[in-house]
C-alpha cells in the first residue's frame, strides 16, 4: 500500500504531461500542478491517513482532474468542427477516452475504498473487478493510441 | 454503511452510464463531422471538374473561332488573290486595276492577320500594360462599326498580376466582342475601378437589344468568362433587357 502513493503522484505526473503536451501548457504551470499535487498526496499519506491505507483523497482528486482534462479535449475538438484531422485517427482521442472511462468509473471507489473494503471480502471482489475491467478497456484504449500515433521515421 | 455501499454502487453505475452516453455522442458527433467533410470534399471536387470542364470548352471554342476566321476570311482572301493571279498570268495581261485590288486585298490581309495575332497574344499586354493595351484595342474597335465605345480604366497594373491582368485582357475583349456581334449597340462602356474593399470591378454596359440570359449563357462565351473569373473567386452579375445590358463583375484581389 505504501508504493501506491508514489504510483499516483508518478501516474499524476506522466499523465499530465500529455495534456500538458497537447494543450501547449507552459512549464512552469505544469510545475506548479505536480507540486501542488505532490503536496496533496503527501499530506494524504502522512497527515489525512496513514501509508497503509489508500489515498482516498489524492486518487479522487486525480480522477476529477483527469475526467475534466478528458472532457475539455472533447469540447476543444467540438469548438474546430471543420478542421481536416479525423478524431478516430489522433492519439490524443483515444488517450482522453481512456483517462475518461479509467478515471470517471473508478471515482467513487477511490473515494470509497477503505470503507468498502472493511465491509466484506466480497464487495472487495466486485470492487476488484470492476476495477480490472476498467483497467482492461483502459489499456486497450491506450494501445489504440500508440496504433493511431504517426511515428516519425527518418 | 449500507448507505455509503448504495452510494458506491449507485455512483459507480452513473459513472458507467454517463461516460458511455458522453462517449457515444462524440462518436456519433464525429461521424457526421466526418460525413459534412466528405461532402465538401465532392463538393469541391465537381466545382473544380466543371471549372475543368469550362476552361476546357473555352479553349474548344476559341481554336473553332480561329479555326473558322482563318477559313472563311484569310482562306477565303487568299483564294481570291490566288484566282486574280492565275488570270493575270493565263491571259499574259498588266490590268493596272486589278493589281491595284490584289494589292489591296494583300494588305486587307496582312492585317487581318495582324488582328487575329494580337487577339491570340497581346504583346503590347506585358510590354506596354493593361491601360494601353486595352486603350489600343477601344480605337481599333472605334474605327470599325456604327458602335461607340468608351473605356475607363483606373491605373490597377501595380495592383494584380499579370495573369489577372490578362484575365482580365480577355474578359474585356469577350464582352466587347459580344457587343459587337450580338447587342447591336450604339454606344457601349467599360469602367474598370478597384473599390476601397480591394475589389476590383468592371462594369460593361451597352445600349443594345439584350439577350435572353438562360438561353445565351452557353453560346456567347459568358460561361467561357465565368471559369475565367471564378478562377480569381469572382462574381458575374448581368441585367439585361431589351434597352441594352449591365455585367458586373467582382473579383477580390486579398
Amino acid at each position: 500500500m505504501p508504493l501506491s502513493h508514489i504510483f499516483t503522484v508518478i501516474e499524476f505526473g506522466m499523465l499530465i504531461s500529455v495534456f500538458v503536451v497537447h494543450f501547449k501548457i507552459q512549464t512552469k504551470y505544469f510545475l506548479i500542478i505536480i507540486s501542488i499535487f505532490t503536496i496533496i498526496a503527501f499530506i494524504d499519506a502522512f497527515v489525512l491517513k496513514n501509508l497503509k491505507t489508500f489515498s482516498s483523497v489524492a486518487k479522487p482528486i486525480e480522477s476529477i482532474i483527469f475526467t475534466i482534462a478528458a472532457l475539455y479535449f472533447y469540447y476543444d475538438n467540438f469548438k474546430h468542427i471543420n478542421q481536416d484531422a479525423d478524431l478516430f485517427h489522433q492519439p490524443m482521442f483515444w488517450f482522453s477516452t481512456s483517462i475518461l472511462i479509467y478515471f470517471s468509473i473508478n471515482f467513487f471507489r477511490f473515494l470509497l475504498f477503505n470503507t468498502v473494503i472493511k465491509e466484506s471480502i466480497n464487495l472487495g471482489n466486485i470492487d476488484y473487478n470492476i476495477h480490472s475491467i476498467s483497467n482492461i478497456i483502459a489499456n486497450f484504449l491506450y494501445g489504440m493510441a500508440f496504433l493511431s500515433f504517426k511515428w516519425k521515421t527518418s | 454503511m449500507e448507505n455509503i455501499v448504495i452510494f458506491y454502487f449507485a455512483g459507480t453505475l452513473f459513472s458507467v452510464l454517463l461516460v458511455a452516453f458522453i462517449i457515444y455522442y462524440v462518436i456519433l458527433h464525429q461521424k457526421k463531422v466526418n460525413q459534412y467533410n466528405m461532402q465538401l470534399k465532392q463538393q469541391e471536387l465537381n466545382k473544380q471538374q466543371a471549372l475543368l470542364i469550362a476552361v476546357t470548352d473555352g479553349e474548344e471554342k476559341e481554336r473553332k473561332r480561329l479555326a473558322e476566321e482563318l477559313h472563311d476570311g484569310i482562306g477565303a482572301k487568299l483564294s481570291g488573290l490566288n484566282m486574280s493571279l492565275e488570270y493575270l498570268t493565263e491571259q499574259n495581261v498588266t490590268d493596272q486595276n486589278l493589281l491595284k485590288d490584289i494589292s489591296s486585298g494583300i494588305n486587307e490581309t496582312i492585317n487581318e492577320i495582324r488582328e487575329i495575332s494580337q487577339n491570340l497574344k497581346p504583346s503590347s499586354l506585358f510590354s506596354k500594360g493593361l491601360n494601353y493595351t486595352l486603350l489600343e484595342y477601344i480605337s481599333h474597335l472605334n474605327t470599325k462599326g456604327k458602335c461607340l465605345y468608351n473605356l475607363y480604366i483606373e491605373d490597377i497594373e501595380k495592383d494584380i498580376s499579370q495573369e489577372l491582368q490578362l484575365v482580365l485582357y480577355r474578359v474585356i475583349s469577350e464582352l466587347l466582342n459580344n457587343i459587337k456581334k450580338h447587342a447591336d449597340a450604339t454606344e457601349a462602356s467599360v469602367q474598370v475601378l478597384l473599390t476601397l474593399e480591394g475589389t476590383l470591378q468592371l462594369i460593361a454596359e451597352d445600349n443594345g437589344k439584350g439577350f435572353d440570359v438562360e438561353n445565351k449563357k452557353t453560346g456567347i462565351g459568358i460561361s467561357n468568362i465565368e471559369s475565367r473569373i471564378e478562377l480569381y473567386k469572382g462574381t458575374l452579375n448581368i441585367d439585361t433587357s431589351n434597352r441594352g445590358t449591365t455585367i458586373i463583375i467582382e473579383i477580390p484581389l486579398a
